[in-house]
């Protein structure tokens, strides 16, 4: 049998630069599961560094960690994947303040980690059911725009939301 | 995107993730934040699409059913109503329709947060078909049907659920003459389409078969929708063969499909009703002397096209002498039952889910005489009681 066919199995090791200029080196297979990388290396193939100006290193890091700890658990093809998916997500968003919170979610948008936003946003999700309509537009800085007496009328239909 | 420290400018994509994850109580209140919000909360179908699919993650069921009430010499009935959030929320849920509905009423189907009502008798000048959203409390009278015989041999069946291909959601009634021993002839049905706010009417002798339906309407249990086919039960052939079959009538094209076999038990329609669905295939629940008997419909052989059923799972009505159990319907990973002292007049009970592994829940204690209960899935939902979303 010829061996003359060269298949190397190592995995190519990316650097990630974020715009603080902290740089990371990940697996190919990792930061691939970002859809924004993933199309990067795709278009420009051969390029090992990849400069991300839109996101700090403190977020990049907290996104690639969580990308590791996804590629890992589904290399074992255990059953079970899904629940330690699950159990770990819970611990990653645990402990998050809003602040954190909210630029991770940009950076996890800004890199299309789509499984990662749906995690986060369900997390925003739950944190702000139950405020005050007052405390919604501090939260996301929204000013309302309402003439006077519109919003009045709005609540009394619902009132029953307000209980 | 420029990612500014300090700052909160999440974009509106991410902006409308987040609001799709918020129940509707959150999100009706949310109406009074901006102008952009109310309009994404009440108008705008991707959004109120994207809740939706978010929602129905999460199985919600409305029960239905008659109270039968002792009041000095005389019973009487009133309707009541359950909603199970989850096993330790189960609530009682109110009709609030303005004007206020003080009469007997029904639940014809349930769909994508829409339920379907038809009041006993119509308050003059109304109808008596009513579409509500028990989460965002909206109802309103749909326009009136053409005619229903109201004679006493004449009888209806109404059934209410979404249309995949056309996006809408449609009311059907099939219209039955020489009704008799709960079969009658159809003669003609008519269809309401949410979209158009409109009915349409096709008679018997429109239809290219030559078959003349005979159909069974005795109760709620009679016909159900699932993935846009409704499906009722029916007499086999129109001579005065009598043994039963199930039509199914597609909610697209508006007509009739193929029979389907029942399964293979004594067969006699009496015996059968259909439930809500277990895990999104077509359920019978079928009742003996002894024994509750639930059937699943698998595949279809493509030789005899027949389909097989498979049963799922026995329960006695009588337990251990003790208690007695009233079928409900399915919910979740198991069936729901109304379980009662066996003894006259038990005046209150439990609402029970059995699983496979006839592993018993209590769900809550339901005051009142007897209460036979049906099923209905429901989610909560932002869709909209009028024609345009």
């Amino acid at each position: 049998m010829s061996s003359s066919s060269t298949t190397t199995t190592t995995t190519r090791l990316l650097m990630l630069k974020a715009s603080d200029g902290v740089t990371f080196e990940v697996e190919e297979a990792v930061a691939t599961k970002l859809g924004a990388i993933n199309n990067m290396v795709e278009e420009e193939g051969s390029e090992d560094l990849i400069c991300l100006p839109n996101v700090n290193g403190k977020f990049l890091g907290m996104v690639l960690e969580w990308c590791k700890k996804h590629a890992n658990n589904n290399t074992n093809s255990d059953k079970g994947n899904d629940e330690v998916n699950k159990w770990w997500d819970k611990e990653f968003v645990m402990d998050l303040d809003q602040n954190t919170l909210y630029h991770l979610l940009m950076a996890a948008d800004y890199l299309s980690g789509t499984e990662l936003v749906d995690l986060l946003t369900e997390k925003v999700a739950s944190m702000i059911r139950g405020k005050k309509v007052e405390e919604i537009r501090e939260t996301f800085k929204i000013k309302s725009d309402f003439l006077p007496g519109q919003e009045e009328e709005i609540r009394k239909k619902n009132s029953w939301a307000f209980e | 995107m420029e990612v500014q420290k300090g700052s909160h400018s999440l974009s509106e994509d991410i902006m409308i993730k987040i609001m799709s994850k918020l129940p509707v109580k959150s999100l009706l209140r949310f109406k009074c934040v901006s102008k952009q919000w109310f309009s994404l909360i009440t108008t705008d179908s991707y959004f109120i699409t994207t809740q939706l699919h978010h929602s129905s993650t999460s199985k919600l069921c409305i029960l239905y059913g008659d109270e039968y009430k002792h009041q000095e010499k005389e019973t009487i009935y009133v309707d009541r109503m359950l909603l199970i959030r989850d096993q330790s929320t189960v609530e009682d849920l109110h009709l609030d329709h303005h004007p206020p509905v003080d009469q007997r009423f029904e639940i014809v189907g349930s769909c994508n947060g829409l339920v379907c009502v038809r009041l006993l008798d119509s308050p003059p000048g109304y109808t008596n078909i009513v579409l509500w959203n028990p989460a965002t409390k909206d109802s309103r009278y749909l326009p009136e049907p053409m005619s229903l015989q109201g004679k006493k041999d004449s009888k209806n069946i109404m059934s209410f659920g979404f249309d995949h291909h056309s996006k809408d959601y449609k009311l059907v009634i099939f219209e039955l003459n020489n009704y008799k021993d709960w079969v009658g002839t159809m003669f003609r049905f008519q269809v309401f389409r949410k979209s158009s706010n409109s009915w349409s009417q096709t008679l018997v002798n429109d239809l290219s078969s030559g078959y003349k339906y005979k159909l069974v309407a005795g109760d709620i249990t009679d016909s159900v929708i699932l993935n846009g086919i409704l499906y009722l039960f029916g007499h086999e052939s129109s001579d005065n063969d009598t043994s039963y079959t199930i039509f199914s009538f597609s909610l697209t094209n508006e007509k009739f499909d193929e029979k389907i076999n029942l399964p293979p038990s004594k067969c006699s329609k009496d015996k059968f009703s259909l439930t809500n669905s277990w895990k999104d295939s077509l359920c019978l629940m079928e009742s003996d002397a002894q024994y509750y008997h639930l059937w699943v419909r698998g595949d279809k052989c493509p030789t005899t096209q027949r389909y097989s059923w498979t049963k799922l799972f026995n329960v006695q009505h009588i337990i251990s002498g003790a208690y007695l159990l009233y079928f409900t319907g399915v919910w979740k990973n198991g069936f729901l039952f109304g379980k009662y002292e066996n003894i006259p007049d038990p005046n209150s009970g439990e609402l029970i889910l059995i699983d496979l592994n006839h592993y018993e829940t209590k769900l809550k204690k339901i005051g009142g005489y007897v209460i036979l209960f049906k099923a209905f899935d429901y989610v909560e939902s932002l869709v909209s009681v009028y024609p345009s979303i």
